[in-house]
């Protein structure tokens, strides 16, 4: 666990280096800023569900952004060597690096709950659906940053990592409504419906808590860090 | 201290490391000679950890290098080739992390950094960005990190590649002071860095170890005559013939020389005999000029070049 702390403190700072952390929370505050102006103060609605929605599509080209370098670039530069070669696991170091973009994730999240605060003192929103909203946000972000590993363990290059994670996170979230477009109802549509982001999204936003969601985020996560494990390992055997 | 047992590499069909076997003992400074892509560097992260061996194993204090490898890791003060580093980092920034990953005692983690801040010549650079710093610099940045934690074994892979002959001398100093407290191993491929800092030599060719002794040895070992190396005004046929009735004298090869009726030739005689006299005194009494005259011992480059060139013939003496 200590190593873990390690590089989960390597790389925060790494992410406070350079304009990339900055930047990405910049980005995200403003639009969300903008939207949360626009979307609700100006039709005096008090559900957030609008802006919840809006901050997923901003997490497909943010999240990317902040996992891209976090294998990518020590391959790239070669300090990968340096790494792999310290007394310390790989999983320690995958899930160290995880953590540090889940805890950049999470402060980007923390500067947003002004916007409940106005609601709740000028507005009559439903406390429980804003919770559950960003409980929701905070599995989802989970979500999002264990694909952008298994991105980002996968080559040498951050932009190859950003655009893999992009596009597929892209798709994992659109593919609910294309079913619902394309396939109507049925087996099939049941199962790609089941497989998107954003259709186990729906429920939190609506204040009700289920299992089945929160095993299905917390199971991609689980899934996506072995697979980076694996995939960190593995590079050892073929380089 | 290390066992090396017939290490192999492939990767795919290509087989980087073949059967490579050495021991280093305690103390020792082992340099890894061959020429670039002879298997120096892939050799060197096996040891590391870095790489899994194909076949073969390694020990290190004791360790396996595949089954123990996070033991072995905990030993060893690793320089990569071309000295990767966290160029956003400062100095202190990335040493401390070092010492964190290797796990050093806190109470002591700082005046360790400290003193190796100092011994490498860090101070004045320890709060600028790695980024920034010189070659130089940053090749003692890869050496504190590997030194951080005190490790028993040092291994460092070409570490003065790229710097100024300046730069190159106190990085050698550096390692000659390590050299009394570490077991080192270093790879090159420059004769000279050998010859000044390493006790013995593997030298390594197409992925093959082709030679491993003493620099001395080896020297000794390929030098099957005593040659001499001289410099002669007067025509070829007739110097050979006179010099070739010498005593002890067994073969001379001659080189015929620029200016007309200079040239030179490289006597070979027998190993216990110094015969430079007799030499200038033939030469004199014949009524040649004797221009220059000197003993020409084998160098590392040359047994280098025998070793490693493919289908050299050993030291011709016909």
């Amino acid at each position: 666990m200590k190593n873990v702390k390690t590089i989960m403190d390597k790389e925060i700072r790494a992410y406070f280096t350079s304009p990339m952390a900055y930047t990405a929370l910049c980005l995200f505050l403003l639009i969300s800023g903008v939207i949360f102006n626009s979307n609700i103060l100006k039709e005096h609605s008090s559900e957030m569900i609008n802006l919840f929605i809006l901050m997923i599509y901003l997490f497909i080209m943010i999240i990317p952004a902040l996992t891209m370098h976090l294998f990518a670039e020590e391959r790239r530069s070669g300090t990968i060597e340096l790494l792999m070669t310290y007394p310390i696991q790989d999983w320690e170091v995958v899930m160290g690096k995880f953590l540090a973009g889940f805890a950049l994730f999470m402060g980007m999240l923390l500067l947003t709950f002004h916007f409940p605060l106005f609601l709740l003192m000028w507005g009559n929103p439903d406390p429980g659906a804003i919770l559950a909203g960003y409980l929701g946000l905070i599995l989802l972000g989970g979500t999002f940053l264990s694909i952008g590993m298994l991105a980002t363990s996968s080559t040498k290059s951050p932009n190859v990592a950003f655009i893999m994670a992009a596009g597929v996170l892209f798709g994992l979230t659109v593919i609910g409504q294309v079913a619902i477009n394309f396939a109507g109802t049925g087996a099939i549509a049941d199962f790609v419906s089941y497989i998107s982001i954003t259709e186990h999204f729906r429920n939190f936003t609506m204040g009700t808590i289920n299992s089945k969601d929160i095993v299905f985020y917390l199971s991609v996560i689980f899934f996506a860090l072995f697979a980076s494990i694996r995939l960190v390992e593995m590079r050892r055997w073929k380089n | 201290m290390i066992e090396v047992e017939s290490l192999t590499k492939s990767f795919g069909d290509t087989v980087a490391v073949k059967d490579v076997s050495f021991n280093v003992e305690s103390g020792e400074v082992l340099g890894l000679l061959g020429p670039n892509g002879a298997g120096k560097t892939t050799t060197i992260r096996m040891l590391t950890g870095y790489l899994p061996p194909t076949r073969g194993t390694a020990r290190i204090v004791g360790y396996d290098i595949f089954k123990d490898s996070l033991k072995v890791r905990r030993q060893i003060g690793y320089l990569p080739e071309n000295v990767p580093l966290y160029n956003n980092m400062s100095v202190n920034t990335f040493l401390n992390f070092v010492a964190r990953v290797k796990d050093t005692e806190v109470r002591t983690r700082n005046d360790q950094i400290d003193e190796i801040l100092l011994h490498c010549g860090l101070r004045e650079v320890q709060n600028k960005t790695i980024g920034k710093l010189s070659k130089g610099f940053k090749q003692r940045v890869g050496l504190a990190q590997a030194l951080i934690g005190n490790p028993m074994v040092l291994i460092l892979d070409e570490p003065t590649t790229g710097l100024d002959p300046r730069q190159i001398a106190q990085i050698r100093d550096l390692i000659k002071q390590l050299a009394s407290g570490h077991t080192i191993i270093l790879s090159t491929h420059i004769l000279h860095e050998v010859s000044m800092v390493c006790d013995r030599v593997v030298i390594i060719h197409n992925g093959e170890v082709v030679a491993q002794d003493s620099v001395e040895n080896l020297t000794k070992e390929l030098t099957k005559t005593q040659m001499t190396y001289i410099t002669i005004h007067g025509p070829l046929k007739l110097v050979k013939e006179s010099l070739k009735t010498v005593e002890g004298v067994l073969v001379v090869e001659s080189h015929p020389g620029d200016v007309e009726d200079v040239n030179n030739f490289i006597v070979h005689a027998q190993l216990e005999r110094d015969i430079r006299e007799l030499i200038a005194k033939c030469v004199v009494n014949s009524g040649f000029g004797l221009l220059e005259l000197k003993s020409h011992a084998l160098s590392l480059e040359d047994i280098f070049l025998q070793l490693t060139t493919k289908g050299a013939k050993p030291m011709n003496l016909n």
